[in-house]
């Protein structure tokens, strides 16, 4: 591209995406209601995030967010010694390198969880399977817990604490995980600036020349759908992707489209951690791309099959952008971390 | 002088407005001012159902080919009047092919005759605008990006398609003004009782038909960013849809 069509491109772009987001309500608020005698909270996400829905038998109240909060950071949870920290921890965003689990951020908008989306529903749903399938937590531990026995009956009214008020506090808690005050986020929000590299990024991004937002929709980065993305010819095994679930031979070698925010923060990638940095990520989207019988149709374009031929400098740019997505607050909000 | 009437006349008076009122309300019970309309959308390959991830339909062309996606928006319903009085419908309705029941209501309709409708495959330059929708995880994933003009995709057609060798993808991606698909249909019905159903049928075989054939090989599979291939599908598009009432 010539110098002076990048500069235009580049002014394009700045203003038409701060006149849009100009003229657009900045947030929106959620709260909790009809919680009796306990203190309402809420949760504030920019005005293009999708609606969040809260369930309305888990109202959001800042005892039972605490009290979700608590169990988070608990080793009581499981027979082994951990806790929900011990796999995620804050620092990359609630990730962790040794086990390459997927971040717990932004999962109030997912209804499938895991990266073969085994386990569907609500967020409810999704801690009733940790409480019960994945910890087997011990729940006369709990209740034989003075300190739990309380928050539990001030919360729930609990006489006895069960698997589904411990599932459901904690869903509280990851409700309120909510990343969205990344450099990008400020950018829209006209409280900050990109640089141009990060610009073009955005633009490699957002495009056909990088086509990411198919799957890595702008908001919540992810499409909360299931991809196969040509990383392997066969698939079989831990593989095998979301077949494993469904049983549809259509769905083999597919994975859950993560969120790339804070992508920078949650090496290694891809569903078996094969890729170690972005750089090897945009490789594979590059020139990486293996044909297979479930390959999604987007990856059927010439340039995908053939290579999207970039540059050094837009895999530069492309690198430059995503760790824009680094949202510092959401990976140092106190009220997040260890009670 | 004090005029009385006959008792008999005056009961007879009485009687007939009796009826006549009776009668009234009747015929408010039979034709109410207002009506649903429910229009139930269904997708079809030349008549028969369209089953998704089965490699089984072809098209005009000679391409045999499976859909894996079939997402859009219909918008700006018209419904025609008989005697002059249109009726319009501001809503957005986004369409997803796998799901069984797309069903679009239409409350509160004047009841009456209507001799046919119209409505857009997309959206208006009005409504196409980011995040002028509300924002639900199916409108934010059909975004069309600001580098490629803004607004949404106005169809998700994808799936694979045979090419001589072996599976290909394909991806069907409309958007931007210029490809806005207005559709007209000429249907009589009568909206009278509450709820009326139309049938709204898509024949996807349609999308590559008329006025041009489309055909993978030689007009391209991807269409997103290749405004000669959207505005051909474009232009099949204003008739995929046939309309059929219960």
């Amino acid at each position: 591209m010539k110098k002076l069509d990048f500069i235009l491109l580049f002014f394009a772009v700045m203003i038409t995406v701060l006149v849009l987001f100009a003229c657009k309500k900045e947030a929106v608020t959620y709260m909790g209601s009809d919680t009796g005698a306990l203190s309402l909270d809420t949760i504030t996400v920019p005005a293009y995030f999708p609606q969040m829905i809260i369930p309305a038998d888990n109202q959001l109240t800042k005892e039972g967010v605490a009290l979700g909060r608590k169990l988070y950071y608990d080793p009581i949870l499981s027979n082994t010694g951990q806790s929900c920290s011990s796999c995620h921890e804050q620092s990359s965003a609630f990730s962790f390198s040794g086990v390459n689990s997927m971040p717990h951020m932004n999962l109030a908008w997912n209804s499938n969880f895991l990266w073969n989306g085994a386990v569907a529903g609500s967020l409810e749903d999704a801690m009733t399977f940790e409480v019960d399938v994945f910890f087997h937590t011990n729940i006369e531990m709990i209740n034989s817990n003075v300190a739990y026995q309380a928050l539990f009956k001030r919360v729930f009214k609990a006489n006895r604490i069960t698997s589904k008020q411990i599932a459901y506090a904690l869903a509280q808690f990851v409700r309120k995980q909510v990343s969205y005050r990344s450099r990008m986020d400020k950018f829209l929000s006209h409280e900050g600036l990109l640089t141009p590299s990060e610009i073009n990024g955005f633009v490699i991004y957002n495009s056909e020349r990088g086509d990411c937002f198919h799957c890595h929709s702008l908001g919540l980065f992810t499409d909360n759908g299931f991809h196969n993305i040509g990383i392997d010819s066969v698939f079989f095994g831990a593989n095998a992707g979301r077949y494993a679930v469904t049983g549809n031979i259509n769905d083999l070698g597919k994975f859950k489209t993560p969120s790339l925010r804070n992508v920078a923060l949650t090496a290694p990638y891809m569903h078996d951690g094969r890729f170690t940095t972005l750089e090897e990520v945009i490789d594979h989207y590059d020139s990486g791309v293996m044909s297979n019988v479930n390959l999604d149709p987007i990856f059927s374009k010439p340039n995908h099959l053939n290579g999207l031929h970039l540059s050094a400098q837009e895999k530069a740019d492309l690198v430059a952008f995503l760790e824009a997505l680094t949202d510092s607050s959401f990976v140092n909000d106190p009220s997040l971390c260890t009670p | 002088m004090k005029i009385q009437l006959p008792t008999n006349i005056l009961t007879k008076v009485m009687l007939l407005l009796l009826f006549v009122q009776m009668s009234c309300t009747k015929r408010r019970d039979i034709f109410p001012e207002y009506a649903d309309l429910v229009i139930q959308i269904t997708h079809k390959v030349d008549g028969e159902k369209l089953i998704m991830d089965s490699m089984m339909y072809i098209n005009d062309a000679g391409n045999l080919y499976e859909v894996n996606r079939l997402e859009y928006y219909i918008s700006d319903i018209v419904l025609f009047s008989a005697y002059g009085n249109d009726y319009c419908s501001d809503e957005v309705f986004y369409i997803n092919g796998r799901v069984d029941n797309n069903d679009l209501r239409l409350l509160h309709v004047p009841s009456g005759k209507y001799v046919g409708m119209a409505f857009n495959i997309g959206l208006s330059s009005l409504k196409n605008s980011s995040n002028g929708l509300t924002n639900t995880q199916e409108n934010v994933n059909m975004a069309w990006p600001e580098p490629m003009g803004g607004g949404y995709h106005f169809v998700k057609l994808e799936g694979y398609y045979w090419n001589g060798i072996g599976k290909s993808g394909y991806a069907i991606h409309i958007g931007t003004n210029p490809c806005l698909i207005e559709c007209e249909l000429g249907k009589e019905f009568l909206l009278g009782y509450s709820p009326h159903e139309l049938q709204l049928e898509m024949n996807l075989n349609e999308w590559y038909r008329t006025p041009n054939q489309y055909n993978f090989l030689i007009n391209g599979s991807i269409t997103m960013g290749d405004s000669i291939a959207m505005q051909i599908l474009a232009n099949n598009g204003k008739d995929v849809f046939n309309v059929k009432s219960h």
